[in-house]
């Protein structure tokens, strides 16, 4: 069965071409920066681009779950609690708000358990439940999420490399990079948010913006061309180096 | 301080690409608070999940007009979009009908006829007006109002009811029923899923071709190309016996009064469609 798997997925280097020669930035990310996993591996969780496997535990808990077991729905809500919430947060833009939608997602997950087709992954059919609860919950007042960068991160990454000027570049340029992100209007900051942030594939990402998966790519392109007018003209007005 | 080797303003779009995706790995969210605890509190508190309704009250009629007339206006997405009309495909459904898409299907037998496609019992029409709760729906095109041959499957309190039509010079004979034609109409249920399974080719294409369409007021898929296998039906929960499968021809499937009508035949989109918008509840 192939259904939900977002076949068809380019990564998203693809996106641009393969063909890209070793670059300034490259080595540069390359040199030092390389960061330690991400300390919660959530179920499912993996580079966008491919299929996301079935997993037998979740099929485990969601039948149980179906028969009544609470205890089972709890351990699938512990697995996927962090991916939502975050998807919650990019589209409401407050914890209080990402809260209580992530919440009142799951809760009426639980109601409509009958309507899971067993055998499919998990993970989109909740994440679709999840942005539909926090679109609901948005309002005009919606604020944008703040993003911040790790800063432990940061620290680790100019050690490794022994060369902390290299690195004061780097983690200003991110600052920037981030910013300016930060900046883009909300549609833009959302596609970026989904692919980059959340590492969603296109196909979950079609679910969390609700449009069809043909549209994602083209939605992505243009915000990228919006970042990169943006990028540009920081150096016109001689950059952003106040991070 | 030394200036960077390099603008951001000036990156290729692979670089930016990669820029973001390296700062993604950076990005710190907000922590996340411990929903499960607080979601299972709840659910505790609330009603046991529920099991799809049979009986369509008047709230679930209008969603399912509305479903329509959203489904309509998909319409012109989907011709545009191949991967946006699998996935509506796949979570619109109609109500009792599942279409899965799979890399590969096992070869089954195809079946001669009527009586050996586990249609049930063979009954009058009248007989199964009688044995069933819901009122069964009849073509009213001519040369359509009297099968040839009526069947009856009851399990529980479900049930399916099928018309087979004989080869004739007008209907000619699929050579996968080995009949002219099938129709058969059930109460849809989410939770006992009539399954139907299309197939792609090496590079992912649909060999089966699926279009959303109306029928009447009602939504509908058309399903063509190459074979389909289908499950008949589905046992308690979505268990669904491998072994009832079996090919299918072209497939119109689509919702009406409740039901969930399905026929099957050699003929083209445009046959099936006038004898579908024939049906009507008998007197």
């Amino acid at each position: 069965m192939v259904a939900w798997n977002g076949e068809g997925v380019l990564t998203r280097g693809d996106m641009h071409g393969s063909a890209t020669a070793p670059s300034s930035i490259q080595a540069h990310l390359r040199s030092g920066n390389h960061l330690p996993s991400p300390s919660v591996q959530e179920a499912g969780s993996q580079h966008a681009g491919g299929g996301r496997p079935l997993d037998e535990r979740d099929s485990e808990l969601i039948e149980r779950a179906r028969r009544g077991d609470v205890a089972a729905f709890e351990e699938l809500v512990r697995r996927y609690q962090q991916v939502a919430f975050r998807v919650a947060y990019v589209i409401v833009g407050t914890t209080a708000d990402a809260d209580d939608a992530a919440q009142e997602a799951f809760v009426r997950a639980y109601r409509n358990l009958h309507q899971f087709r067993a055998g499919s992954p998990v993970r989109p059919w909740l994440l679709t439940i999840v942005a539909n609860a926090a679109r609901t919950r948005r309002t005009a007042a919606a604020r944008h999420p703040t993003l911040d960068l790790d800063a432990a991160t940061e620290h680790r990454a100019a050690d490794a490399a022994g060369s902390p000027e290299v690195f004061a570049l780097a983690a200003e340029q991110r600052r920037e990079l981030l910013d300016a992100v930060q900046a883009l209007r909300d549609d833009d900051q959302r596609v970026i948010s989904c692919r980059y942030f959340l590492d969603l594939s296109e196909a979950e990402t079609a679910d969390v913006l609700g449009c069809a998966r043909g549209t994602v790519k083209s939605r992505q392109s243009r915000a990228l061309t919006r970042l990169r007018q943006r990028l540009s003209a920081n150096v016109m007005t001689g950059g952003r180096r106040d991070g | 301080m030394a200036e960077p080797r390099f603008s951001l303003g000036d990156l290729s779009d692979a670089e930016l690409d990669l820029a973001l995706t390296r700062l993604g790995e950076e990005i710190v969210f907000p922590p996340t608070p411990d929903l499960a605890g607080r979601v299972s509190t709840r659910v505790r508190e609330s009603p046991p999940p529920r099991v799809a309704s049979r009986a369509m009250g008047a709230p679930r009629r209008i969603l399912w007009l509305a479903a329509a007339a959203i489904l309509a206006m998909l319409v012109g997405t989907l011709a545009l979009f191949p991967e946006a009309r699998t996935a509506i495909a796949d979570r619109l459904g109609l109500r009792g009908v599942l279409i899965q898409w799979v890399e590969e299907m096992p070869t089954p037998a195809p079946s001669p006829a009527g009586a050996a496609m586990g249609l049930g019992r063979s009954v009058t029409l009248d007989e199964a007006r009688e044995s069933v709760d819901f009122p069964i729906l009849v073509p009213t095109l001519e040369g359509f109002a009297n099968p040839d041959e009526v069947y009856l499957l009851s399990r529980g309190d479900d049930a399916m009811v099928s018309f087979v039509y004989g080869a004739r010079p007008d209907l000619p004979s699929s050579e996968i029923t080995g009949v002219g034609a099938l129709l058969t109409q059930f109460r849809g249920t989410t939770d006992r899923p009539f399954v139907e399974k299309g197939l792609r080719d090496d590079d992912g294409a649909l060999q089966t071709v699926l279009e959303t369409i109306s029928v009447g007021e009602g939504p509908g898929f058309w399903i063509s190309g190459a074979p389909h296998t289908v499950f008949l039906t589905c046992r308690e929960g979505n268990d669904c016996r491998e072994e009832r499968y079996r090919l299918a021809a072209n497939v119109l499937l689509w919702e009406q009064d409740g039901l969930t009508l399905r026929l099957e035949s050699a003929l083209s989109r445009e046959e099936s469609l006038a004898i579908a918008e024939s049906v009507r509840a008998a007197e």
